[in-house]
């Protein structure tokens, strides 16, 4: 497709029901009552002129650009501000409305750098199409009178400028801050000629502002004002395809807007139905990793891992990780195997659906289900074990014994990521074969045995299924710069395993997930691509998929209500440890950092901080900005120390996003009883003032620059 | 905690969780959820504790629960401990 932008309505639709029905120029149009005489107007590809208005907010009526004239009504009124009702004439160019709008455009332009040639929204900026659409020729003003044109640009954001030279104060950005966001992190400072757009007080910049980047406010910025600085660096793009976003759960989807097979920027698309047209600063703009230095783009192999990695072609690669996992096999046999999702993910809510559960098959059916069981053996050709296999604590309670020999690690860091680093770490270096699928040499490859470059969200097709059940197509934008896509990793190792698999897209393996899942009976690429997203089930008794869950009753009729004691935890406070840590994630960041550590948003959060109430700090006689000493029965890190109220008197808290941190050295292997899910909630800690690094970060460290090595192939290849 | 210590611990806050219900019926749920979602070899280990001695760690239910799971599990599933 070539590059056009998303089509602007100009106001927000209407969610009425009642209909009514107006003429614009000549033409009958059916709206919903409170539909704006702009938006009736878009509806029929009759786009009025307008500045101040976008379909993301609420209207305006500021640029008095989109006038027009109804029959029997006095003056011309705003079209975005007047709704359309019943048996309304409109008229939306006169001589007279051609006047006007060229005397408002006029008094815009006597106002605005005419460089338009050299500007980086250049063919892309409504203020130079309305220009053009009312037929400016000439500013009869001069530009010589008091202008806003030496106004310096604000660069302080890493993905977007500001450029107040080029404002023409509509307002859209702080609206969109106001209702697409909720920030309120922009506001209009001033009043008349000396209205300018200010983030925060007048002593901040955006990035030192309560601004989040979402990017709301450029994408609903009519000008070059407030724009991505990558379109500045690289130009217009000149494609879009739309895909799903490889972040969290929510599931947003954008349009990736495209050079060649170069990404310019990643638009929130308006038709998402998990976004509508909005995201966060991640999805908007933290794709740079994909090219980011430190990914690996060759398969890897070592014999042990004190050992420099070794760059093998993919057919070595494979073939060792097969004779491995044979090799493995046959020595201990097959007891204690399980298949874990990857948690807190975008997909997380697919890879549970497919039955990457240790007990589940997909569709939640339980192994112990001879039906269910049947049905993939008889598909698949395989026995099916009716047992359940381990989850992730289990598997390395179960390496640590000397029972659990190999893994399979794809998309997951769980050395930096899961609880009790030092039990882990222990885990893994008891595995005969480590296998680590991944973008970068993240911290569980510093144990790995062979390593298997991945590839991003953006070089690869298949789908993303988000928290409500929503399957979303993902598209691929480039080619793979590993020269594979992930799944087809997979069926290249299980041919190297001597295994006959033979897809050709991944829309044959939706066909035999549908094949075999009831609740996707009615999924496909195809039905995807045409309803845009589908929430499963989907099948004949809901073909469009199914929003909403158990509307009039259980699978097993009335919803039963049990009673459950209330299980507390073992982690106590006491004399020795008397702070309670509680560890998450911020917005900047995502999970381990492996992806956002390796874009811009480290300017937000370079380091993990520890934060404490200042009574803490005081009692302690820390001071803010401190190296600290955090310890827990589990064992130590240090990091520097945040003094706020944002956390409560005997509460500290923690980020786990920099492997440098390691804050999960210090969380405790405690989980919950059902799903043992990890207790990084309660940790009993103490903080003391520290001169630096412990003995674990100085020898983690090591061991990571160690287990980094890459011997390069030799120059003759 | 090494496994043996863990898996005592897992099945003793299992049944607490049922501690709203009469013994038998805790331990009953406490096996079931065992025998749905524990692997043969944490099963067979957690009933190779009871039998070799009293079961020490659990608590009453717990280890009530453990000998419906042993009553329950085959012996194919209970073997394939390495």
């Amino acid at each position: 497709m070539t590059y056009q932008p998303q089509k602007d309505f100009g106001t927000p639709a209407s969610k009425a029901s009642d209909i009514v029905t107006l003429s614009i120029d000549g033409r009958d149009v059916s709206v919903p009552v409170g539909t704006s005489v702009m938006r009736a107007a878009a509806e029929i590809d009759n786009n009025i002129p307008k500045l101040c208005a976008t379909d993301n907010v609420k209207s305006f009526g500021s640029c008095r650009l989109c006038l027009i004239e109804i029959e029997g009504r006095k003056g011309t009124p705003a079209s975005c501000t007047t709704p359309a009702e019943d048996g309304m004439v409109v008229k939306t160019q006169t001589p007279h409305l051609q006047r006007l709008r060229k005397g408002v455009m006029e008094l815009y332009i006597s106002d605005h750098p005419l460089d338009c040639l050299t500007c980086s929204a250049n063919n892309d900026c409504e203020l130079q199409d309305q220009a053009a659409n009312v037929g400016l020729r000439d500013v009869r003003y001069g530009y010589e009178g008091a202008n806003h044109l030496g106004e310096a640009k604000d660069t302080s954001n890493p993905y977007f400028d500001f450029d107040p030279s080029k404002c023409i104060a509509c307002s859209r950005c702080v609206r969109a801050c106001d209702e697409v966001q909720g920030t309120f992190a922009l506001t209009m400072d001033g009043r008349g000629f000396a209205s300018k757009i200010s983030a925060g007080l007048p002593t901040d910049d955006f990035l030192s502002s309560e601004c989040v980047s979402c990017g709301a406010c450029v994408e609903a910025c009519p000008t070059a004002t407030l724009q991505e600085k990558a379109v500045a660096e690289i130009g217009k793009p000149d494609r879009t395809e739309i895909t799903t976003c490889a972040y969290c759960g929510v599931g947003c989807t954008f349009r990736a807007e495209m050079r060649g097979e170069q990404l310019v920027r990643m638009v929130p698309w308006k038709d998402g139905k998990a976004n509508r047209g909005h995201s966060c600063v991640k999805g908007r703009f933290a794709w740079g990793y994909a090219n980011h230095q430190d990914r690996i783009t060759k398969p890897m192999i070592r014999e042990s891992i004190d050992q420099p990695w070794r760059e093998v072609s993919w057919d070595e690669a494979l073939g060792y990780a097969a004779s491995e996992i044979k090799r493995i096999q046959s020595k201990y046999g097959r007891p204690g195997v399980g298949v874990n999702p990857l948690r807190g993910q975008n997909n997380v809510q697919g890879a549970c659906d497919m039955g990457s559960f240790p007990h589940e098959l997909s569709g939640y059916r339980h192994v112990s289900d001879a039906t269910t069981r049947a049905l993939f053996e008889e598909d698949w050709g395989v026995p099916i074990d009716s047992e359940p296999g381990l989850r992730i604590p289990n598997m390395l309670d179960a390496a640590v014994d000397g029972e659990f020999k190999a893994l399979y690690v794809q998309g997951e860091d769980i050395l930096q990521s899961d609880p009790n680093t030092k039990h882990v770490s222990a885990g893994l270096a008891a595995m005969e074969c480590v296998i680590v699928h991944d973008l970068f040499l993240n911290e569980t490859a510093n144990y790995a045995h062979i390593f298997l470059p991945g590839s991003t969200f953006l070089e690869k097709n298949g789908t993303f299924t988000n928290a409500e059940r929503r399957i979303q197509l993902v598209n691929k934008v480039m080619a793979p710069v590993n020269g594979m896509e992930d799944w087809e990793v997979t069926q290249a190792l299980a041919h190297a395993m001597g295994l006959d698999w033979n897809y050709s897209h991944p829309s044959e393996i939706m066909d035999e997930i549908a094949r075999l899942t009831p609740t996707f009976a009615g999924v496909s690429f195809a039905r995807l691509k045409e309803a845009g997203s589908l929430q499963w089930p989907v099948n004949e008794a809901a073909p469009d998929g199914s929003p909403i869950m158990h509307v009039d009753g259980f699978v097993r009729g009335k919803g039963q209500f049990v009673v459950t004691d209330y299980v507390p935890t073992d982690e106590k406070t006491g004399p020795r440890f008397p702070l309670l840590l509680t560890t998450g994630r911020i917005l900047s960041h995502y999970n381990v950092g492996a992806q956002t550590r390796r874009t811009a948003n480290s300017a937000w959060h370079p380091e993990d901080l520890l934060e404490m109430h200042p009574t803490d700090a005081e009692n302690r006689g820390l001071n803010d900005g401190d190296w600290t000493r955090l310890s827990s029965r589990s064992g130590e890190t240090t990091l520097r120390l945040t003094v706020t109220e944002r956390v409560a008197p005997g509460v500290v808290y923690t980020t786990f996003h920099h492997p440098a941190t390691q804050a999960n050295v210090v969380t405790t292997d405690f989980s919950d009883w059902a799903t043992n899910c990890p207790e990084y909630k309660v940790t009993a800690v103490q903080v003391a003032a520290s001169n630096g690094p412990t003995d674990w970060q100085e020898d983690y460290e090591e061991l990571s620059e160690q287990s980094r090595r890459i011997e390069t192939a030799e120059a003759a290849e | 905690m090494n496994t043996l210590d863990h898996l005592v611990y897992m099945t003793d806050q299992i049944a607490r969780n049922f501690g709203t219900l009469d013994r038998d019926a805790a331990a009953e749920a406490t096996a079931e959820h065992i025998l749905l979602f524990w692997d043969p070899r944490m099963k067979s280990r957690i009933i190779g504790h009871v039998a070799d001695g009293a079961g020490a760690g659990l608590s009453e239910v717990a280890a009530l629960a453990i000998t419906m799971v042993a009553q329950k599990t085959q012996p194919s599933a209970a073997a394939t401990e390495a």
